[in-house]
């Protein structure tokens, strides 16, 4: 059983219960501080645009409503990019560990003459920011040399989301590490009972590895339902929006803060509802990132 | 666990990301025969015989990561690389320009202006919000009910996706009819009006006001999650010996933490580095570029000047500076 600082007769002593009563004030004042975003949302989509300009703001709504949800949801094809984010995010995050596991188990117990060239080069691109790479990206996905004779145009397609979300040197590494303490003797003694290198990794090390590449897997959906940059460039045409991106546009097409706020409000949604599903696999998530940070 | 060897596990975690061996202490385990003979799969006719090799097996499991990292990591950084030697614009031809849009960067002067906001914003959000996720992982560290809530509370805004969570915060910090100066409003010193995000000297505080609400509750979760590893009785041993509760936090609970901390400064540095949807969102660069990051300035010369050629020079410079940042920091780790 793990413990704190302080055992349990310090507890005891009144100068102890008082600075930790202290404590305890100003952590729930700073839990009031993280929760009140969330409440202003609410507070914010449930007011008519009418009451939107009050200077000083109505910390309290006069009258309540749920027109603004009404209205973000008919300026808003919600469903369309509902399934648009579901797409891009979930592919992302299962081609991820469809190309990062075997190349970890690969780089972390097979021989190969250039393994140091290429950990060195996938470790260059755990570095890259995305930054230095849309501009490329875009070009590239703007004639994508894979067709035509002066390439394919994927941008305004789910393909030139989902395509640059497929790498991903974080996953790779953790698996690596991971996998590094995969023990040998599982690997050795079904070799030897004649299973093939790929029947070890399919039917041992992916079910062995199963909470990890849950937690992966969550970290990339995460990442690509919340991306916003790589989108903003890469689609302009508002049938391809993912979900984040439609709430931006909202605002942007002049939308009152009450609809703006509503939309957001629906687009917080799908992510807590993941987290309260998995909370717990999220939860050995952190162990493990203490260990692999 | 004692410190030393936190260090070294942390360490060896590094190695872990930067290509080193992970079990370095473990002697090599000598090869099993079919790794040996390159004719282990001869026997087998065909196709079937040249994938059993183990040469050939090897390739099989590391070809599509290499081939997607090629293209869509490697291939564009290269195509970065070549664009920052030209002038390019998306409708007209390349030309080959030579150094002259790294010279143009260097006196560029809206370019050191983002570099003076990077460290401003780095210096301010370090001064106002490092020891916070810190302190909150040791009072949670000590709760025995209610970690949960905490924990997922404090997990929240790192959870909610940056759109939704930044267009709030503008929003709340709207300078005539916000929550925030409502809030203050209730004081006694009556109606507040303070443009936070149109005002030059306060536009920067207020990124790192949402900054620091979205960082906060992760890394303190990062703390805690080391804070656990510390074995019961390395606490029950300094409590027998009497030590107050500050010179605990100090000689136990800081040094398990400073491997963490280390890593964390390093994220923040390279995160703050790129921050680009904050202040897109939020300020757009301005009030009177004041805000202006590297990321907000290359979106800007790439998409609205079609300047792509400049930007991309931007791009391997920035790239440049975090490697250059990650290395240091890698070994100033492996020094100390």
């Amino acid at each position: 059983m793990p413990r704190g600082l302080l055992g349990d007769r310090e507890r005891r002593s009144p100068a102890v219960r008082l600075g930790f009563g202290f404590a305890t004030a100003v952590v729930a004042l700073m839990g009031c501080a993280t929760l009140a975003p969330f409440a202003w949302m609410l507070l914010t989509a449930v007011r008519p645009a009418g009451e939107l300009f009050a200077s000083p703001a109505r910390l309290w709504p006069e009258s309540w409503g749920l027109s603004a949800f009404v209205d973000a949801l008919e300026r808003l094809p919600l469903a369309r990019y509902l399934w648009n984010s579901v797409l891009v995010s979930g592919v992302s995050a299962l081609g991820q560990l469809a190309l990062a596991a075997p190349a970890a188990w690969g780089l972390a117990h097979m021989r190969s003459r250039f393994k140091p060239l290429w950990t060195l080069l996938l470790a260059a691109s755990l570095l890259v920011p995305v930054e230095t790479l849309v501009v490329p990206l875009f070009l590239e996905m703007r004639a994508f040399p894979l067709g035509g004779r002066s390439g394919w145009n994927l941008l305004d397609s789910p393909a030139a989301l989902i395509l640059p979300g497929l790498v991903s040197a974080f996953a790779l590494f953790t698996l690596k590490a991971f996998l590094g303490r995969f023990p040998r003797e599982i690997r050795d003694s079904a070799r030897l009972d004649g299973c093939s290198e790929w029947g070890v990794f399919l039917r041992f090390v992916l079910p062995m590895s199963r909470s990890i590449l849950t937690v992966l897997g969550l970290f990339g959906f995460i990442a690509a339902w919340n991306a916003f940059f790589w989108p903003l460039v890469a689609v302009s045409d508002p049938a391809h929006y993912t979900l984040v991106l439609g709430v931006q546009k909202l605002l942007e097409s002049g939308e009152p803060w009450n609809v703006v706020m509503a939309a957001s409000a629906l687009s917080v949604l799908p992510s807590l509802a993941l987290f309260m599903t998995l909370q717990g696999t999220l939860a050995r998530g952190l162990d493990l990132s203490g260990y692999f940070p | 666990m004692n410190p030393r060897e936190e260090d070294s596990r942390l360490e060896r975690a590094y190695e872990g990301l930067l290509g080193g061996d992970v079990d370095e202490g473990v002697a090599p385990i000598p090869a099993t025969p079919w790794e040996e003979s390159p004719e282990a799969g001869a026997r087998l006719p065909g196709w079937g015989g040249f994938f059993a090799r183990p040469g050939v097996v090897a390739w099989t499991f590391l070809l599509p990561a290499l081939a997607a990292f090629f293209v869509f990591s490697w291939l564009p950084l290269l195509r970065g690389l070549v664009l920052s030697f030209q002038d390019f614009g998306l409708v007209k031809e390349a030309n080959w320009v030579g150094l002259d849009n790294y010279l143009r960067a260097m006196s560029d002067p809206q370019v050191i202006a983002t570099l003076v906001h990077a460290i401003a914003f780095c210096a301010l959000s370090l001064a106002l919000g490092f020891w916070a996720p810190v302190a909150l992982a040791l009072y949670a560290n000590e709760l025995r009910r209610g970690r949960g809530l905490l924990k997922a509370v404090f997990f929240l805004p790192f959870l909610t996706p940056t759109v939704p969570a930044v267009l709030v915060w503008r929003w709340i910090l709207d300078g005539g009819y916000g929550a925030l100066n409502a809030v203050l409003s209730l004081g006694p010193w009556g109606p507040v009006r303070i443009p936070w995000l149109t005002d030059p000297a306060l536009a920067l505080l207020s990124l790192v006001l949402v900054f620091l609400w979205k960082t906060t509750g992760w890394n303190a979760l990062i703390y805690q999650a080391a804070l656990r590893d510390v074995p019961a009785e390395v606490y029950e041993i300094a409590e027998l010996d009497g030590t107050g509760l500050w010179q605990r936090i100090r000689a136990v609970s800081l040094p398990i933490l400073r491997p963490t901390m280390a890593f964390l400064l390093l994220m923040q540095v390279i995160t703050t580095l790129q921050i680009f949807t904050e202040v897109h969102l939020l300020t757009g660069g301005g009030p009177a570029n004041s805000t202006e990051m590297i990321a907000t300035y290359m979106y800007k010369r790439s998409f609205l000047y079609l300047d792509i050629g400049y930007a991309a020079a931007l791009g391997v410079l920035l790239f440049l500076a975090l490697l250059g940042f990650t290395a240091a920091r890698l070994r100033s780790l492996e020094e100390s």
